[in-house]
């Protein structure tokens, strides 16, 4: 279908009352995208409350080990938790979520 | 992130980030084995209570923990391997084996510490112990017949002492008393010491058990072990075994992180440091480095690619450069090629265009003809020089030369050729192409267009012609959230990205409706947002229109119509009201030309409002009107 040029210009008048101005898009939040970084956020804060911060002012049953035993965990959960961090960033939500759970499972061993 | 554009700088930054990440996994993986097999193999970890033989015995076991993460570091950090060969099967199996024993063995270490700690600070066992010590110190009490005993002890005494003054005649008596005690005595104090003995070894038996409670494992221990009916120690092996394979995956997934980010910067041609590399020195002794041959780029730009062919890097890049030179010397020539084929093919075009030329121009006159008479004769030679006689060597008037046509100008060139091909129904790119050969070939005189020129006509002339009836064109689509005021169609071959199209496209009446635009939400910033302005104040209108012509005659029939009542100015009304001047034989939804309905109402209203006929109401509300009509 080609338009006569008559309807052309009046379309193009009518394109331009219809169309003032660029529109700008609105970015919506992606609450599941972000669900892996809440993950490495909470790891990070659990590694915090109940490895490092226990192991460094003898919290806890922290005294009944091995201080180099209590350090080596706190390294290993360093570990889950910088792994937990990558796995965020390169969206790979599964292993930022599987981290986590690891990191939650040995705050909750360890002492 | 793998969709952006590479970065070196950036994927440079993420591969040192995610090294020292993968750095920090090796260090903490080789601390935790070393806790366990050095202290297994020294006896403890008190390093400088250690003697020689405990330090013989601990260094061999931190260079065996050390090359054994160092073998883990090196393997995971290749990434995935394909093929799954046998080899790396079972170096993944040796590597993940050592160090899951080893730090098993420190986390049930660590389960088996907290166990006895806490079974032995309990009041229980503490009981149990100090009732042990007492047993254990042989206290069984006084004896009950230590009174009697001494007092038939005193009596004998004396008896024996009178015995001896004559003033008895025996002790007999006495001294039967004093041993009837004594052996009541005996007999006594074996029935104790029985009784202790057999409780001493019960409680020995009791303090043993609470100093080892099984019950005082980890809730989580205690949990495995009862779900599945396992001692402690088991289950303690179980839950490391979770806790370390985690870590140990986590190790892995660092490890090929590292891997990736290397591959991705070695095969975008980056090394990754920044430092200069230097090769060693060749068989001649000479030495090259890259600072001396900058065009040598550094080898390991050609790992990815050398591994993929199962060839030494250093092979690879060499017939990489044996190919890429091959390819530059020979660039001349392929240039030289394609300039001669071009140069023949415009040839050939002059070439028939000079034969059609030749066809139409009349017959040579023969020599000897006077200046006047050629004068006279070329009513149709165009030229804006005067001819000049020609003569020859003996001062003979010849025939002068043919003189050039009026060459066609170039819009008239290109006007006769998409008319031509136009005329010949090629739709196809490939015909759409020879077709405008074959018609710039047809032409009389035409204007001097090349090669180029011609195939950036046959691109014009497949760019105009419709999409859907050549096939071979993306059908522009609108995007499936089409918003109001967005910039239209979107093309499938640009993706998400929408492009211009030049007019005409096609109208959706269903999605262009008839809503006013919608209200800024802080108000106009200037009269030059308001698009009514624009509207108004738009630039002339088009020198072509012709009042006469259907168009602009339905126009004015439908503003008579509106004023007249017998079409009222909404969008569905004007919309039927077209649809029965153009289509009266259908209706509604069998209209095959619905686009172009809509198309004209919403023209109309355009210049309904541009002409001050017509306004957007300023109220409008969901139900009411949209257009309130002036004229």
């Amino acid at each position: 279908m080609s338009l006569h040029p008559d309807e052309l210009w009046m379309l193009h008048q009518y394109r331009q009352a219809r169309h003032p101005a660029p529109v700008v898009t609105r970015q919506r939040i992606d609450w599941h995208g972000l669900i892996p970084f809440l993950a490495a956020g909470f790891a990070w804060l659990m590694w915090l409350a109940f490895l490092l911060l226990p192991t460094v002012f003898n919290f806890h049953y922290a005294g009944m080990f091995p201080a180099v035993s209590n350090y080596a965990y706190v390294m290993m959960g360093l570990t889950l938790c910088l792994a937990a961090s990558v796995a965020a960033w390169l969206a790979h939500g599964v292993r930022a979520i599987a981290f986590t759970f690891a990191v939650l499972l040995l705050s909750y061993w360890i002492f | 992130m793998n969709n952006k554009p590479f970065n070196a700088g950036l994927a440079f930054s993420e591969f040192r980030v995610i090294r020292v990440f993968y750095i920090i996994a090796a260090m903490t993986a080789f601390f935790m084995s070393a806790y366990f097999v050095v202290g297994y193999f020294a006896g403890n970890l008190h390093v400088l209570e250690w003697d020689y033989s405990q330090w013989a015995q601990a260094l061999p076991s931190i260079g065996l923990v050390a090359v054994m993460t160092a073998y883990q570091f090196v393997l995971y950090s290749q990434g995935d391997t394909e093929g799954g060969k046998k080899a790396t099967i079972i170096a993944v199996c040796v590597a993940v084996a050592f160090s899951l024993l080893s730090e098993i063995g420190q986390g049930m270490e660590r389960d088996h510490i907290r166990m006895e700690t806490k079974s032995q600070d309990s009041p229980t066992y503490k009981a149990a112990l100090a009732a042990l010590g007492n047993l254990s110190g042989g206290n069984i009490g006084a004896s009950p017949y230590a009174a009697d005993i001494a007092n038939a002890q005193m009596k004998f005494n004396q008896c024996m002492e009178r015995l001896a003054n004559g003033k008895e005649p025996h002790c007999e008596g006495s001294k039967g008393r004093l041993a009837s005690y004594q052996q009541q005595e005996a007999a006594w104090m074996q029935r104790a010491s029985d009784t202790s003995t057999n409780t001493a070894t019960a409680l020995l038996d009791k303090t043993k058990t609470l100093e080892k409670d099984e019950s005082n494992y980890h809730p989580l221990v205690s949990l495995i072990r009862e779900t599945f009916s396992s001692s402690g120690t088991v289950a303690s092996f179980l839950l490391s075994l979770t806790l370390i394979s985690f870590f140990e995956y986590a190790f892995h997934y660092l490890g090929g992180r590292y891997a990736a980010t290397k591959d991705k910067l070695m095969q975008h041609g980056y090394d990754i440091t920044r430092r200069l590399r230097q090769p060693p020195r060749k068989h001649d002794g000479s030495m090259d480095t890259y600072s001396d041959k900058a065009t040598t780029a550094p080898l390991s730009a050609f790992a990815g690619a050398a591994d993929a062919t199962r060839q030494t890097v250093a092979e690879y890049a060499e017939k990489a450069a044996e190919k890429a030179g091959e390819a530059i010397r020979n660039a001349p020539e392929a240039i030289a090629t394609e300039y001669a084929k071009a140069q023949h093919a415009r040839e050939q075009v002059y070439q028939k265009a000079a034969d059609t030329l030749d066809k139409l121009q009349p017959p040579s006159k023969p020599v000897g003809k006077t200046l006047e008479q050629i004068e006279q004769d070329k009513p149709v030679v165009m030229s804006h020089k005067p001819l000049e006689p020609f003569r020859s060597a003996d001062d003979t008037l010849l025939q002068p030369p043919a003189s050039p046509a009026p060459r066609m100008s170039v819009a008239a060139t290109i006007r006769a050729i998409i008319d031509s091909v136009q005329a010949s129904g090629a739709t196809s790119p490939a015909a759409v192409q020879a077709a405008t050969q074959a018609a710039y070939s047809k032409l009389f005189n035409p204007a001097d267009l090349d090669a180029h020129d011609l195939q950036k006509i046959a691109a014009k002339i497949v760019t105009d012609l419709k999409p859907a009836v050549t096939g071979f064109a993306p059908e522009p689509a609108r995007p499936a959230q089409q918003q109001t005021g967005a910039t239209g169609l979107q093309n499938p071959a640009l993706g998400t990205a929408e492009e211009q199209y030049s007019l005409p496209m096609p109208i959706d009446p269903d999605t262009l409706q008839d809503a006013p635009p919608k209200p800024y939400a802080q108000g106009l910033q200037d009269g030059s947002q308001n698009p009514m302005h624009r509207v108004l104040e738009s630039p002339a209108k088009p020198q072509a229109r012709n009042d006469g012509e259907g168009l602009d005659s339905l126009y004015r029939t439908w503003v008579s119509a509106v004023r007249a009542r017998e079409c009222r100015p909404s969008a569905e009304a004007s919309r039927a009201w077209i649809q029965k001047r153009i289509a009266p034989s259908m209706t509604g939804s069998k209209t095959n030309d619905l686009k172009r309905i809509a198309a004209m109402q919403q023209a109309f209203f355009a210049r309904a409002i541009s002409d001050g006929l017509m306004s957007i109401n300023p109220n409008y509300t969901n139900g009411g009107k949209k257009y309130i009509w002036i004229g």
